[in-house]
């Protein structure tokens, strides 16, 4: 018995119910079903999460990345594994996934704290994890616990299943072979390796005692089997009770049943020797006649033809204990030849089988083939003796039905069996497919179908040019390349790298921008896929590096794309360039141009832009400013007015606060914002 | 005494991945050029990209090609 595995102790509430996996849905879904899911799941009407989420992708870009994040982790409307977890070959339980989430929505209000502080965004996206925290505890979560398995969660030793080559979500299902009782034979060693896989030959072991004997209960009328050790003296004191214990004691020591009987001292202790007397005695003769091998087997009337052992049965008379009788050479099955310890003479053999008594190597009769091991054929002896003539070779080319069952047996044991001569001669001599016994002759070879030139035979016999086209052999499996940790590594590289260079932005010991960032990056890249060139593989490298070089690339033509990323302070000192201009790509920028010098009745031009973000100018209050603000999405502030909205253009003109001498400089202010808000105001 | 007709071990040296070889040569020429100098010309970085990509697909395909 294989042990079973560990199971988890069950809850001491009750049985557990089944686990309700967090999947996506297919029914009322709108964009990919993952707030339907998430309804479903929680029973809830999922407009609150497609509401959530919008509030949450207006607020700040976390709405985003947490509904990319639900999408990746939940399950297909199908049940099937997710993105992620095909990814990743691990299943995620829904709590695991709702924890994930949960940690998500918290690293996006971390974010959101990082870049603006406290600020609307922040506020709407704490507020509303704060609801969703709020909602789960009531709903019963232990968020202390749950913050705590989290490590354990993200390292994959709780809350989730590894993949196996059998797991069943990524494999397709195969049916187990033990599910076929009579495939692995009767005899075979490992039949009895589980509980499921019980011994096959204990069901038709069971049968036997109920066919032999006569019981009154009707059980054996299916089997007349007119056995002399049954219907003898002691058969009338057995009961099916009894009979199925034996069966049980003979299914234990896995031996045929025809030894079993003569062992079992209940069937066997009374046996009616006087009427098989003559038979014994015909039996230790070196050449049995055919007549006496019929009538022996007429007395068993329902013993079946001889076939493989592991095939089922397929007539309902038809006597199992003959199946069990014909030796299995397999490996816990003793060699029919072998003396049997327990038969002590020819006195008690079991008179209805004498051929099969007859080749015991201790006794006098001689282990020849002739007659008697081409038995009688037992469905036929009864209606149609045989003829007594011994039986003719057949023609070249052509097969006898006993060499078919002989090559079926070697099919079913190996070729070792069917070469084995003495266990040829107990194999069939009750079986009755010898042709001597009355099998009609048959030249043009038997009405069978002929067997498959596959293993046992090691193709004997050429193929035929009829024959369906033989599959290709499958192609051998790939062996599995070892992992490579250059891809990873270098990955990892590039993002240091990266990440320390916008840290020199940002500190300002250096003017680098996206390009010079990633141009890094792709150096970076390079170098690992040198490496991975002669140690590892490259192909995650060569398409994270194809990725970098075309935003590169494309950065350096769309003005559009962020080339600053952060907080900067621009402060222009002394005489200028005209005109300066000043980009930020994301974050907050201030261009201070207080004390920038200016000639009177110049005229002197800054540009000054943010994609995303929020930008400051300060100007002089000496200087005439002519302002040129917009803005696709914000507000544009120009000393103390505002303008807000999508596509705003804002112009205006502001005189010089303090009266100057002379003309009055001009400041030409061009500011942009993109999704932002630009305010000019003057210097204190 | 070690037996002179010791079976030698499977070869496991790593073929040189010529796709990997180029596609990095061509990351370490471009990121280079962007790390120095001005920014260079989209119109000619994007073929660069292309073209070199290209080319080391074509050259590892006849390298499988040629080994095989």
């Amino acid at each position: 018995m294989t042990e079973a595995p560990p199971t988890p102790a069950p809850d001491p509430a009750g049985t557990p119910e089944p686990e309700k996996a967090l999947s996506r849905s297919r029914d009322g879904r709108v964009i990919t079903g993952v707030c339907a899911g998430l309804g479903r799941f929680t029973g809830m009407d999922p407009v609150l999460f497609r509401v959530g989420f919008a509030v949450l992708v207006l607020a700040s870009g976390i709405g985003i990345m947490l509904y990319v994040a639900a999408f990746l982790l939940m399950r297909r409307p199908d049940g099937g594994p997710g993105h992620l977890e095909q990814w990743t070959r691990r299943l995620f339980d829904a709590e695991t996934v709702l924890a994930l989430l949960a940690a998500v929505f918290a690293f996006g209000l971390i974010i959101n704290v990082a870049s603006g502080g406290i600020n609307r965004g922040t506020i709407v996206v704490g507020t509303l994890l704060a609801i969703v925290l709020m909602a789960a505890h009531a709903r019963g979560v232990d968020l202390l616990t749950m913050a705590k398995s989290m490590p354990e969660r993200a390292t994959g030793r709780r809350g989730m299943t590894r993949a196996t080559p059998n797991f069943a979500p990524f494999t397709p299902f195969t049916r187990p072979a033990a599910q076929e009782p009579y495939v692995p034979g009767p005899y075979g060693a490992a039949a009895g390796a589980s509980g499921a896989g019980a011994p096959p030959a204990e069901t038709p072991l069971q049968e036997t005692p109920l066919q032999e004997t006569p019981a009154p209960q009707g059980a054996a009328e299916q089997a007349p089997a007119p056995d002399a050790a049954a219907t003898g003296p002691a058969a009338p004191g057995t009961t099916v009770d009894r009979a199925v214990d034996r069966a049980a004691d003979r299914a234990a020591d896995d031996t045929a049943i025809h030894d079993t009987i003569i062992q079992d001292p209940v069937a066997t202790k009374d046996t009616a020797a006087k009427d098989t007397a003559a038979k014994d005695t015909a039996a230790k003769g070196t050449a049995v006649d055919d007549t006496l091998v019929q009538e022996a087997v007429a007395e068993d009337a329902a013993a079946p033809a001889g076939r493989a052992v592991g095939d089922p049965p397929t007539r309902p008379f038809e006597s199992v204990a003959r199946l069990a009788a014909e030796p299995a050479p397999g490996p816990n099955t003793p060699d029919p030849n072998t003396p049997c310890p327990h038969i002590p003479g020819p006195n008690t053999r079991d008179s209805r089988t004498p051929a099969q008594n007859t080749p015991a190597p201790n006794t006098s009769a001689p282990n020849t083939p002739g007659p008697e091991v081409y038995g009688a054929p037992a469905g036929w002896a009864p209606g149609a003796p045989g003829p007594s003539v011994s039986a003719p070779p057949a023609g070249d080319g052509y097969r006898r039905l006993s060499d078919l069952a002989r090559e079926a047996r070697a099919g079913a044991y190996g070729r070792s069996g069917a070469q084995d001569p003495g266990h040829g001669m107990r194999g069939y001599g009750a079986g009755g497919h010898g042709y001597g016994a009355g099998e009609p002759f048959a030249p043009h070879g038997p009405y069978t179908r002929r067997e498959p030139y596959q293993q046992p035979y090691g193709a004997p016999y050429p193929p035929s040019p009829y024959a369906p086209p033989t599959p290709p052999p499958p192609r051998p499996a790939k062996p599995k390349r070892p992992r490579s940790f250059v891809g990873g590594l270098t990955i990892c590289l590039a993002l240091i790298v990266g990440g320390i260079m916008v840290t020199m932005q940002r500190t300002g010991s250096g003017s680098v921008g996206l390009p010079v960032v990633g141009g890094a990056v792709l150096v970076t890249i390079g170098a690992g896929l040198l490496v991975a060139a002669w140690f590892g593989r490259g192909a995650a490298l060569i398409a994270t590096g194809t990725i970098v070089a075309l935003v590169l690339v494309g950065s350096s033509t769309v003005n559009g794309i962020p080339r600053k990323v952060g907080s900067f302070v621009w402060h222009p000192v002394g005489s200028v360039r005209s005109p300066g201009t000043y980009e930020l790509g994301i974050g907050e920028g201030k261009l201070d141009l207080s004390d920038v010098t200016l000639k009177p009745g110049g005229r002197v031009r800054f540009d000054a832009s943010v994609s995303l973000g929020q930008l400051t100018v300060i100007v002089p209050a000496t200087a005439r400013v002519e302002v040129h603000g917009s803005a696709k999405l914000g507000e544009v502030k120009i000393d103390h007015k505002v303008e807000d909205g999508s596509d705003v253009q804002f112009d205006r003109v502001l005189e010089p606060e303090t009266p100057v001498e002379g003309d009055a400089p001009t400041i030409e202010l061009h500011v942009k914002a993109g999704f932002g808000d630009v305010e000019v105001r003057r210097a204190a | 005494m070690r037996p002179e007709s010791r079976p030698e071990r499977p070869r496991r040296a790593h073929r040189t991945d010529w796709m990997s070889l180029l596609c990095g040569l061509l990351f370490i020429g471009m990121g280079i050029r962007y790390l120095t100098g001005p920014d260079p010309d989209a119109v000619i970085m994007a073929p660069v990209l292309v073209g070199g990509l290209g080319f080391a697909a074509f050259v590892a395909i006849l390298a499988k090609a040629i080994r095989r």
